[in-house]
């Protein structure tokens, strides 16, 4: 204040011409140069269509000569970089598709994976001779992380994933939910949710049309520190249905789907604070298969009729390059969702698509 | 010298201001004195018509606003056919000031602007396909806005300097032809209106009596670029796939120039110029790209440079009490820098023709309570006989201008 | 031939206004008048200047700087000095689209000006330039599809030039009148194609093309009205004429369509496609303001009016129409459909300023320092984007402060006074959240939040 004062009453004409002109000339100094070049587009999508897959020409992380892998499912882990994505899934000698077993890989890196070890073979008489269709509800509470499979004729079993990645069968002598329980016909892939104060167990019947089977949390949880009671549970109406997709034969032919298979369901919470569920699963017409989605704000109800999931026009993955795809799984890798999926060429692996750039 | 220095750097100041000249002043020169007089006043210019040819003679002069309208007729053929070329018409308006600075720097800053607006649009680009004649020099040559804005200094011993930069817009960008999330066929697109700059400096100088003067000026290459590229990804909407395609080229252009002029004061009433120009009408390419990847590659115009001989005199008949009259004739060749003989690939139709300028003009300058003044002009253009490229045009203008 | 037509839905003093003089000024300033002039979108954001913007751009009642060719062209008339004004402003959006940083680009440029008063006949008038040249191009035009998510008001409204030449006089003692003209250019054109396409590769497709493209002028209006109703008193009105960038571009392709060297499937086929857009628009606004002097204390205030709602659907309207020979039967273009009203709301911007003399001037001074503060909010004209359309937008609260420097007495050389302005501002966006009916939406639920940082500088040459 008193430099101004004294300014102000001295004055500085070299120091005022000097700014004065050093502002002029540095103003004027800047110009109007420009390449052209559009900025990125870094909004965020949802993860809901037109996924590609990460290599076309060698698209697969997980591969065993002689095996067909299957059924990625991703074990919860800390959100540590350090720690290995744990990628489970179901893996059978190729010929010998009854006889399927759990296997389990460490990633590091999506194109450098370590070998798939097996994690789980059928023992229990109930599961017969084939294991299939591995998925983790995280631990919660009091809850550990759980691991939910299916037997060879579709029925609910149920374990518990320790921390140095074992397992412990929780359901040695019966299923945790007999396949005849979940609807008539062929009982297809589990996907499991934690959905509030319930576990939501979602599948496809028939190839045709998807429900969820609801069981309370805290029973379960009961249920995971070996308490043998019963649990009760609910199971859904109809959520979608294979024909509410469409699939394309040629250029200008869509027909509605005949099958589906291998469904995958997410629980999403949205920037507004809302759930949102988003489900993953490969439609099929005669002999084009397509990784589709669907999204719903309340993933269906109990009751006598649900409010249905919407399917999605265009397809969840682009283009399978040469390969018949399958089970497809979502995953927030790296901040980013990824796809893994099983996929058929000569023999079938566990292949890995991005969202488009 | 503490006084000196601020004023360089003022001067710094106004030799960094935009600048720009395109093409009307460069086919006919900016204003009404300065068309009437063959396109000269590199050594005498003041006013708004400095900012054009010489900005040093914006140090001196009145504070002065000017309105102004351009007309341009053409009557050519091409191959014995008539040839239309599209008329000319636009605005001009022009402002000088020169800055009421005082002590050691009084009367020495000016500032100047000129504007040649082109009646409803800025910039028109007509490239007709390759195989096609056409007036490659003359076509839409006067179709751009031409923004100019110059400063010049006064300095000791009759010296004179000015400058600046001209700009002229490039368009860049990408158009995306697709369809969008719910199936509607969309074009998407980025574009760039940026900025091309290149220098133009003067100077002149006079005899201390002001009798002879003589300047030179270097105006720097401008040309108007635009490059789009179409990406067209209707994926199965279409049995067929559009390649990439360039729209890209040159719209306008002017070349490289340097010119020196001297102008001597016969009498008190008689002013005689003579001017020549220099123009690098070599770096001339072909005015537009491949379209395609695999299209063929453009030919090269094999442009010629040229050199312009221009002379002119301004004659005040009488002194008049209320009013100041001048008289303006002039003459210049305009050597045209097609090669002759003419090609054997594409760019034989790239047509043009050595053109012969006679020009005219009138000032009038009010000396009472109102300081209007009032100046028309008047140039026709004969172009020289030829195998494919004849006729000729005409070029008139008024202004008005108010001295403030 | 098969052919398809497919339609898409883009002093006091002596003489005054009855002299001849006056009457000369007044045609010149409808004549001015009738070439239109705009206010930037830059500067519907941002402000023009130094001065302006740390007061809140609450500047139409006190507008006499070349500032005044955007805020109100009656005020250029009233000072008498020549006044060149150069300046640089820049403004940096940081804003998030559900915790995400977006890509924008800066709104930074060369701020100048000039304001050249004069005296016809007794009548006073001024004639102004003022002029926003963006830093790394004049005009940047962004065409999305209407689905496509953008921040709906600093995707690219901020990004283009702004050149206005007004005239102002001054109709009777401490009454003014003013009127302007500003340019913005539009591209409307074709180019023709022939050659071939090739059908295996389309890169081997050898085609020439013809170029018949016109960049346009675009001319619209704004007026301004200023009264000194007291010595610390005075009210002004401002109307802008909305502005809308109308783009027309297309290609016309005759070709052959078959692989080199062989015969082609579809000779002399033809494709010609339009596209018309909409990009960059303003909507017309009215402003009332005031502004009150009181001892060194200057206070300002403003009450924008802006139509909103006359917001056209920002994206293109494309029309195609084919004959490919036998190749038709495979063409399957989708249904037309019509796009939505973009539904935006009119919105009522009030902004104050409060300019305060710290360090008054008196006859032997050499420096006065002016202090400044301001606030403006902008409510979002956006509306719920519940379908299809992801217009993001959030209310704007804009505080700014300032700095001004007045040096006097710099010796013969400048015996006016020199100016230096600084200011620096800040808005803020709170967050707003967006939801989507449909769950199935590629851009789903999002928010908007961030801030704009701005700053800038500006020195006024007096002469």
């Amino acid at each position: 204040m008193a430099l101004l004062n004294r300014l102000r009453r001295r004055g500085s004409a070299p120091l005022g011409w000097l700014l004065g002109a050093l502002c002029s000339v540095g103003f004027l100094a800047c110009g109007t140069q420009g390449s052209g070049e559009p900025l990125a587009n870094t909004w965020p999508r949802t993860a809901l269509r037109s996924f590609v897959l990460r290599d076309a020409e060698q698209p697969y992380a997980l591969l065993r000569l002689g095996w067909d892998l299957d059924q990625p499912a991703v074990a919860p882990r800390l959100d540590d970089p350090a720690v290995p994505l744990m990628v489970w899934g179901r893996m059978n000698p190729r010929q010998e598709a009854e006889h399927g077993v759990l296997f389990r890989a460490a990633v590091t890196d999506l194109g450098a994976a370590a070998p798939p070890e097996l994690a789980l073979a059928p023992v229990a008489a109930w599961e017969g001779t084939d294991l299939s269709s591995p998925t983790f509800l995280p631990g919660e509470g009091d809850r550990p992380p759980l691991l939910f499979y299916q037997g060879g004729d579709g029925s609910v079993g149920l374990a518990r994933l320790a921390a140095d990645g074992q397992v412990q069968r929780l359901t040695t002598a019966a299923p945790l939910l007999p396949a005849a329980a979940l609807g008539v016909g062929r009982i297809g892939r589990l996907s499991v949710l934690s959905v509030g104060s319930a576990v939501r167990l979602y599948y496809l019947v028939a190839d045709q049309h998807a429900h969820f089977v609801q069981l309370d949390a805290e029973a379960l949880t009961r249920r995971a520190a070996a308490d043998s009671g019963a649990l009760d549970f609910q199971v859904s109406a109809p959520l979608l249905w294979a024909a509410d997709f469409l699939v394309k034969q040629t250029a200008v032919v869509m027909v509605p789907a005949e099958r589906l298979a291998g469904l995958w369901v997410r629980r999403v919470t949205t920037p507004a604070g809302r759930d949102r569920f988003d489900l993953y699963a490969v439609a099929s017409a005669m002999t084009k298969s397509v990784v589709v989605s669907a999204s719903s704000y309340s993933g269906g109800t109990i009751g006598s009729t649900s409010e249905r999931f919407l399917p999605v026009e265009s397809p969840a993955l682009a283009s399978a390059s040469e390969g018949t795809p399958s089970s497809p799984a979502m995953i927030i890798y790296k901040d980013q969702p990824l796809m893994l999926l099983g996929l058929h060429t000569v023999q079938t692996g566990i292949a890995v698509a991005v969202p488009p750039s | 010298m503490r006084k000196t220095l601020p004023a360089l750097s003022v001067a710094a100041l106004c030799l960094l201001a935009a600048s720009a000249r395109a093409s009307l002043p460069e086919l006919t020169s900016l204003g009404t004195r300065s068309p009437a007089l063959a396109g000269t006043g590199v050594a005498d210019s003041t006013g708004y018509e400095a900012t054009y040819q010489n900005p040093a003679g914006l140090a001196t002069g009145k504070r002065n606003l000017t309105l102004g309208l351009v007309y341009g007729g053409y009557q050519t053929t091409i191959d014995d056919a008539p040839y239309p070329i599209e008329n000319t018409l636009g605005l001009i308006i022009g402002g000088a000031l020169p800055l009421p600075l005082g002590g050691v720097m009084k009367d020495r800053l000016g500032l100047g602007l000129g504007l040649y607006l082109p009646t409803g649009f800025i910039n028109r680009v007509r490239v007709p396909f390759p195989d096609v004649p056409r007036a490659s020099l003359l076509d839409s040559r006067t179709q751009i806005v031409s923004i100019l804005f110059g400063g010049g200094l006064r300095l000791p011993w009759g010296l004179q300097v000015g400058g600046g930069v001209l700009a002229l817009a490039a368009l860049v960008g990408e158009i995306n032809i697709q369809q969008d999330g719910s199936g509607r066929l969309i074009a998407a697109s980025e574009q760039q209106l940026t900025v091309n700059y290149s220098p133009i400096l003067g100077a002149r100088w006079q005899t201390p009596g002001g009798r002879v003067a003589v300047g030179a000026v270097f105006r720097g290459v401008s040309e108007s670029s635009y490059r789009i590229t179409v990406h067209t990804r209707l994926g199965d909407a279409l049995p067929l796939m559009l390649p990439v395609i360039y729209f890209s080229g040159i719209a306008q252009y002017d070349p490289l120039q340097v010119a020196a002029e001297v102008s001597v004061r016969a009498s008190r009433r008689l002013v005689l110029t003579a001017q020549a120009s220099y123009k690098r009408w070599s770096a001339f390419a072909y005015p537009i790209d491949k379209s395609t990847d695999g299209s063929l590659p453009l030919p090269v115009p094999h442009f010629h440079d040229t050199v312009v001989p221009r002379v002119a005199l301004e004659w005040q008949p009488a002194d008049l009490h209320a009013v100041e009259i001048l008289l303006r004739v002039g003459y210049f060749f305009e050597w045209s820098p097609t090669p002759n003989p003419p090609p054997d690939d594409l760019s034989r139709n790239l047509l043009d023709s050595d053109r012969h300028v006679l020009t005219a003009g009138i000032g009038l300058r009010l000396l009472g309570r109102l300081p209007l003044s009032l100046s028309a002009f008047g140039q026709g253009h004969l172009l020289a006989p030829s195998a494919r490229f004849n006729g000729g045009f005409g070029m008139m203008g008024v202004a008005v201008g108010l001295d403030l | 031939m098969r052919r398809r037509t497919v339609e898409r839905s883009p002093a006091p003093g002596r003489g005054g206004l009855a002299s001849p003089a006056g009457l000369l000024l007044l045609g010149g300033l409808l004549l001015l008048g009738d070439r239109r002039a705009a206010r930037a979108n830059p500067l519907d954001a941002f402000g023009w200047g130094a001065r302006a913007p740390a007061l809140g751009s609450a500047y139409a009642a006190i507008a006499d700087d070349s500032a005044a060719g955007y805020y109100n062209p009656a005020g250029l008339a009233r000072g008498t000095d020549l006044r060149i004004d150069v300046g640089y402003q820049a403004a940096r959006p940081l804003i998030d689209v559900s915790g995400q940083r977006q890509a924008l680009k800066d709104a930074r440029g060369l701020a100048a000006g000039i304001v050249l008063p004069g005296q016809i006949l007794g009548v006073r008038f001024a004639f102004g330039a003022t002029l926003f040249l963006p830093d790394q191009y004049v005009t940047r035009v962004h065409v999305l599809s209407f689905d496509a998510p953008r921040l709906q008001l600093y995707d690219n409204r901020t990004q283009r030039f702004f050149l206005g030449a007004n005239l102002a006089i001054r109709i009777y003692r401490g009454l003014y009148l003013g009127g302007g003209l500003a340019f913005l250019s539009r591209s409307a054109g074709t180019v023709e194609l022939r050659g071939q396409i090739a059908l295996s590769d389309p890169n081997a497709s050898t085609l020439q093309s013809a170029v018949s493209v016109d960049l346009l002028a675009i001319r619209y209006p704004q007026f301004g009205l200023l009264w000194e109703a007291t010595s610390n008193l005075t009210l002004a009105l401002v109307y802008r004429h909305s502005f809308r960038l109308d783009l027309s571009q297309g290609f016309t392709i005759n070709a052959d369509v078959g692989d080199p060297g062989q015969t082609p499937v579809a000779k002399e086929a033809r494709l010609a496609e339009i596209s018309n857009s909409v990009d960059l628009f303003q909507p017309w606004q009215l402003v009332a303001a005031a502004a009150a002097r009181f001892g060194r204390v200057l206070i300002s205030f403003d009450l924008t009016f802006a139509r909103w709602s006359e917001q056209p659907p920002p994206a293109s309207n494309f029309h195609l129409d084919l004959d490919i020979g036998q190749l038709g039967d495979l063409v399957k273009l989708p249904a037309a459909r019509a796009y939505p009203d973009s539904g935006f709301h009119d919105l009522l911007i009030p902004a104050v300023g409060v300019e305060w003399r710290a360090i008054p001037s008196a006859a032997r001074d050499r420096l006065a320092l002016d202090v400044r503060g301001g606030y403006r909010y902008e409510a979002s004209p956006v509306p719920e984007q519940l379908s299809e359309s992801s217009f993001g937008d959030a209310d704007k609260h804009i505080i700014s402060g300032g700095l001004g420097l007045e040096l006097r007495k710099l010796g013969r050389v400048l015996p006016r006074p020199l100016s230096i302005d600084g200011f620096a501002a800040v808005t803020v966006l709170p967050e707003r959240t967006f939801r989507k009916l449909d769950p199935r939406s590629a851009v789903g639920d999002f928010t908007i939040a961030g801030l704009v940082w701005q700053a800038g500088g500006q020195v006024r040459w007096r002469f």
